[in-house]
């Protein structure tokens, strides 16, 4: 059975629930069996929040994310409470101006711009669109015809067009953070 | 009598959507034929109540947010008497405050739909968290005797397929019924088929027969609407089959008791459904419902991998319990286990069933049932030794 768990966690605001759903309806529409997840406080701005999402072949028994194989993360305090959960051999996408990431072995970390580049696209609100473009470019978890048609589907109006250009962008050209892994410090220090 | 039977195209196009399971409940609704909604917000079970609020505008129906839930249960009663399907959704503080037209709706038979997507209690708890606490409040909330009928969905898919048969359950009955959601199914997002075509039941109604009392063996009167040319009286004093206040016959009190409870009970097998898995030879038999039993689920799954015999029965209605199913598979496993989200309220109901000891796997901490808790209970029970 091929099960991918993701987590992706930030503050309320910056779309991260929303990219869950995005993901979670894309996995439903590549044909695999999706279920997705939230965690969040009662405040709907500026509070932690987190979501899962499982993405299956087979029918998911338990929908909750506890071990993600893959971590986006757009906070400090996000990437401080789930990064330690990810498998061994994982991915963690991380913004790089918001994020300071530790070294963790056997984990493959990748800083993404997305927050800067949401800005440049036109729309900071974006930058869950960006890193999940740039996570799917490098996982290959899903086609990404089933993003575009699940932005397509589940962004309300105002924001149809410029997710998809942020989409397309991030597809023409591939910019990531080259991560100053040396000045990180180590997890569990 | 019988509810009329018919077969409609769904509303809501046919096909798959990625829903949560608040929403799914609510398309479920239209799909039901729901026409009208009375509601107060109340955390988890908001998102039901805006996406109804749209779906009622796009496809017909009158939708209205009451003083508070009081109101709500009580502008549903007269909506169900003007010949609507009414619905409303809730959460446990509001669900508290329902009682009371609860009893009032059991007593005068009028279908409704309750929604209760139940957070962590008692009082206002914690709203954004999850539990099961109102499991026993559903059956015995409102004072005296009688039955209602309580489903508890595990899935989204779930929602929308049992929302939709509680609106058919309700008008065949004439009864309220229940759809008792956790925030865990109620906030989580999963694919919802949505059919081509539903079946709708409709209230048996016969002009001229009495709306409160029938020889009919399945003890379900005719219930026509205002309007409809019948003369109606509606009491919650106790009365007889036109619906004139008895407060001093004895046995027009008891003949109505007798059947308002009898008339679910005997149709139990009919109405009660379960899902078993991999129980066909079984040794520790967990018995759970709603989020506990996709975690129960997960830990079968684990436990078959490493040989152990172990199964899952999930009851769809927790009232009527599915008693015989339970009891048929029940009888060859050595262990009964029941991990739900409240101090063990339906394990002492499967003890009763069963008339054996159940272990309870009790968790009140606001939080979805977690695998790795039933496994540190089965390890403490010294059941299992992974």
């Amino acid at each position: 059975m091929k099960r991918i768990d993701l987590i992706i966690c930030g503050f309320g605001g910056q779309g991260v629930i929303f990219a869950g759903e995005l993901i979670g309806r894309a996995g439903m529409l590549a044909g695999m069996e999706s279920a997705q997840s939230s965690a969040y406080g009662a405040e709907a701005r500026g509070s932690a929040c987190s979501t899962g999402v499982v993405l299956s072949d087979e029918p998911i028994d338990y929908p909750i994310v506890r071990q993600p194989d893959i971590l986006l993360a757009f906070s400090q305090d996000g990437y401080r409470a789930y990064a330690s959960l990810v498998k061994s051999g994982g991915q963690i996408f991380y913004d790089c101006d918001l994020v300071r990431p530790a070294s963790i072995d056997s984990i493959e970390q990748t800083g993404i711009p997305a927050t800067a580049e949401a800005a440049a696209i036109g729309n900071k609100n974006v930058a869950n669109v960006v890193m999940l473009a740039k996570m799917l470019a490098a996982t290959e978890i899903l086609p990404q015809e089933a993003l575009i048609k699940s932005i397509i589907e589940q962004s309300s109006p105002a924001y149809r067009e410029i997710n998809l250009k942020a989409l397309v962008l991030c597809q023409l050209c591939n910019v990531v953070c080259h991560p100053k892994r040396s000045e990180g410090s180590r997890l569990d220090e | 009598m019988r509810p009329t039977i018919e077969r409609v195209k769904s509303p809501i196009p046919p096909g798959n959507y990625f829903l949560m399971g608040d929403d799914a409940a609510a398309d479920g609704a239209i799909v039901a034929g729901c026409n009208f909604f009375a509601g107060y917000p109340i955390t988890p079970a908001s998102e039901l109540m805006v996406r109804i609020v749209h779906r009622l505008k796009e496809f017909g129906g009158e939708f209205i947010q009451m003083e508070d839930e009081i109101g709500s249960i009580c502008a549903m009663i007269g909506a169900s008497w003007a010949g609507a399907r009414a619905m409303t959704a809730t959460s446990g503080p509001g669900f508290s405050l329902m009682m009371e037209g609860i009893g009032y709706a059991a007593f005068t038979e009028t279908p409704l739909v309750v929604v209760d997507i139940q957070r962590a209690g008692p009082a206002t708890g914690q709203a954004t968290r999850p539990g099961s606490g109102d499991v026993l409040q559903v059956k015995y909330g409102s004072h005296g005797d009688y039955e209602i009928i309580a489903f508890s969905p595990w899935s989204v898919q779930e929602m929308f397929d049992l929302t939709a048969a509680a609106f058919n359950y309700a008008e065949a009955y004439r009864v309220p019924v229940f759809v008792m959601a956790d925030e865990s199914v109620g906030h989580l997002h999963e694919k919802v088929a949505i059919p081509d075509t539903v079946e709708r039941w409709r209230r048996p109604t016969q002009p001229g027969a009495q709306p409160f009392d029938t020889d009919d063996p399945d003890g379900v009167p005719s219930m026509p609407a205002f309007g409809q040319g019948e003369k109606l009286l509606i009491t919650g004093s106790t009365h007889n089959g036109l619906g004139f206040r008895k407060t001093q016959d004895s046995s027009v009190h008891s003949r109505l008791v007798k059947r308002l409870v009898q008339k679910i009970r005997n149709a139990a097998d009919n109405i009660a459904q379960s899902q078993a898995y991999y129980t066909e030879e079984v040794e520790i038999l967990f018995v759970a419902y709603g989020f506990s039993a996709r975690a129960a689920l997960n830990v079968v799954h684990n436990l078959r991998r490493a040989g152990v015999k172990a199964g899952l029965f999930r009851p769809i209605t927790l009232w009527p319990f599915p008693e015989k199913a339970l009891l048929s598979i029940a009888s060859q496993a050595r262990f009964i286990i029941a991990p739900e989200m409240n101090w063990g309220q339906m394990a002492r109901e499967i003890e009763r069933i069963l008339h054996r000891p159940v272990i309870s796997i009790p968790q009140v901490n606001g939080e979805g049932m977690k695998p790795e808790t039933i496994f540190a209970a089965l390890k403490a029970q010294s059941l299992v030794n992974l």
